[in-house]
């Protein structure tokens, strides 16, 4: 995978790859509707290492995802930083006490609920993040075409969504080779240039890009009219797997996680977990 | 007789890894960056029908919600659909539906297709502070100062520079790419 592209199907012989996309696909959405309603510490620093042990068991390189990492990075950083800027007391009024750490500007100290807190926000991105790559990274896209048909998407979403990600990386190719052949001509696409210079430089990359889009539809289109796709309501899947009972144990751990989850909200008296009291 | 419904399905896909890639493109202007993401709602909405650029928006979210970093900032998953901002990512539906039913094929003329995106654009910005507010539970002025205003003058420059790229890919693109759309 191009350092500059997102992500791509990785083909492995793991027991990540060979598990089901259904599975995978529901073991996911359970897993990060469980990490988004709970704010459980404890249940977020064990995801967050389950998380990280899957990807480990993945055989996927940090280089081969290195670009989208320091992406991800900079933008959650970014939001752990807003989530202060705009609510620098948010932790305190979570918590019902007050630590401070640092005492700042006005209502800008530093307190231990606040950084509790944020310490929160962290453990969901480690819990959920590595899972969606590791998702992405280990299912075929047309297996996945077929996993979403099955939990119920029309069989022409699920395949309009496969087609997505097959052609992300070719269309991120183009973006860039145009984007570099235009710079090579003069536009201005750098963090030196006015707005005014960035937003043209930008339309003269979706321009170029658009039309070559346009000759890949009429490629695809006509293969998949060769191939006589639409013409049923229903269809059948090449890469379509059949639930093995390593499966069922995968999705009943997924159930069970989640589960938990929502039990904790029982426990916790709701969705915080407060070590200040 | 070729079948446009694949061609338009095709077309859709397409669609939706542009709005993927443009979301990634942040230009830094003052406390909050313009992203790529309505931007290229917008531009979409200008350029398919309302139901295409719908199912396009639909599809983008789904691309989203299965894991790929779509998302502004590359994130993804369905934490975020239902997280804070998720109310800006469902609006888009509307706003693509809006967008693209304000703007009638016929008369694809600057002013209208200008004032259908700034109010696709509005209604994106509404929605999404209004989620915000019931999700962090701010208070209106609070909700309005955060996820509103901030977005105002970066939505506009959005919303014009989306309507004017738009009809010139309408006059540029081959007929039979937008006649079935």
């Amino acid at each position: 995978m191009k350092e500059h592209q997102m992500l791509g199907y990785i083909p492995d012989h793991t027991f990540i790859h060979k598990l089901n996309a259904t599975t995978k696909l529901l073991f996911f959405i359970l897993l990060s509707v469980a990490c988004m309603t709970t704010y459980d510490t404890r249940f977020l620093f064990f995801m967050s290492v389950c998380s990280l042990v899957l990807f480990k068991l993945s055989h996927i390189r940090l280089r081969q995802v290195s670009f989208v990492l320091r992406f991800i990075a900079f933008f959650s950083l970014l939001n752990l930083v807003a989530v202060y800027l705009f609510s620098p007391e948010y932790g305190v009024s979570l918590y019902h006490s007050k630590t401070v750490i640092f005492e700042g500007i006005g209502r800008y100290s530093l307190t231990q609920e606040q950084l509790f807190y944020e310490f929160n926000l962290v453990l969901k991105y480690f819990s959920t993040i590595p899972l969606a790559l590791l998702f992405i990274l280990t299912t075929n896209p047309s297996e996945l075409a077929a996993s979403l048909n099955k939990i119920g998407v029309s069989y022409k979403i699920s395949y309009a969504v496969a087609l997505a990600m097959r052609y992300i990386p070719d269309i991120q190719e183009d973006f860039f080779n145009i984007s570099q052949a235009q710079q090579a001509r003069g536009y201005e696409m750098s963090k030196k240039a006015s707005l005014s210079k960035r937003i043209k430089g930008t339309a003269q990359i979706i321009m170029p890009l658009i039309f070559s889009s346009l000759d890949r539809i009429e490629t695809i289109s006509t293969a998949m009219e060769l191939r006589r796709f639409g013409q049923k309501k229903k269809r059948t899947w090449y890469a379509s797997k059949s639930l093995q009972p390593k499966d069922f144990a995968v999705l009943a751990i997924g159930i069970g996680l989640t589960i938990i989850s929502f039990s904790l909200f029982y426990v916790n008296g709701g969705r915080f977990y407060n070590p200040f009291h | 007789m070729r079948n446009t419904k694949i061609k338009q399905q095709i077309i859709n896909a397409e669609c939706a890894i542009l709005i993927a890639i443009l979301a990634q493109f942040t230009i830094p202007l003052g406390p909050v960056p313009l992203t790529g993401q309505t931007f290229a709602i917008g531009l979409i909405a200008t350029l398919l029908s309302p139901l295409n650029s719908t199912v396009t928006v639909f599809i983008y979210l789904l691309l989203g919600t299965i894991g790929l970093p779509v998302f502004a900032g590359a994130h993804a998953g369905i934490g975020v659909l239902f997280g804070p901002t998720g109310g800006y990512l469902l609006a888009f539906l509307l706003q693509a539906y809006v967008t693209g039913k304000v703007i009638s094929k016929r008369n694809t003329s600057y002013p209208r297709v200008i004032v259908a995106n700034l109010l696709g654009a509005l209604i994106s910005l509404v929605l999404g502070t209004v989620w915000l507010k019931f999700q962090l539970d701010l208070t209106w002025i609070k909700a309005f100062t955060v996820g509103f205003t901030p977005f105002v003058i970066g939505g506009i420059i959005k919303a014009i520079a989306a309507s004017i790229l738009g009809i010139i890919l309408n006059q540029r693109l081959p007929k039979r790419f937008l006649s079935q759309s």
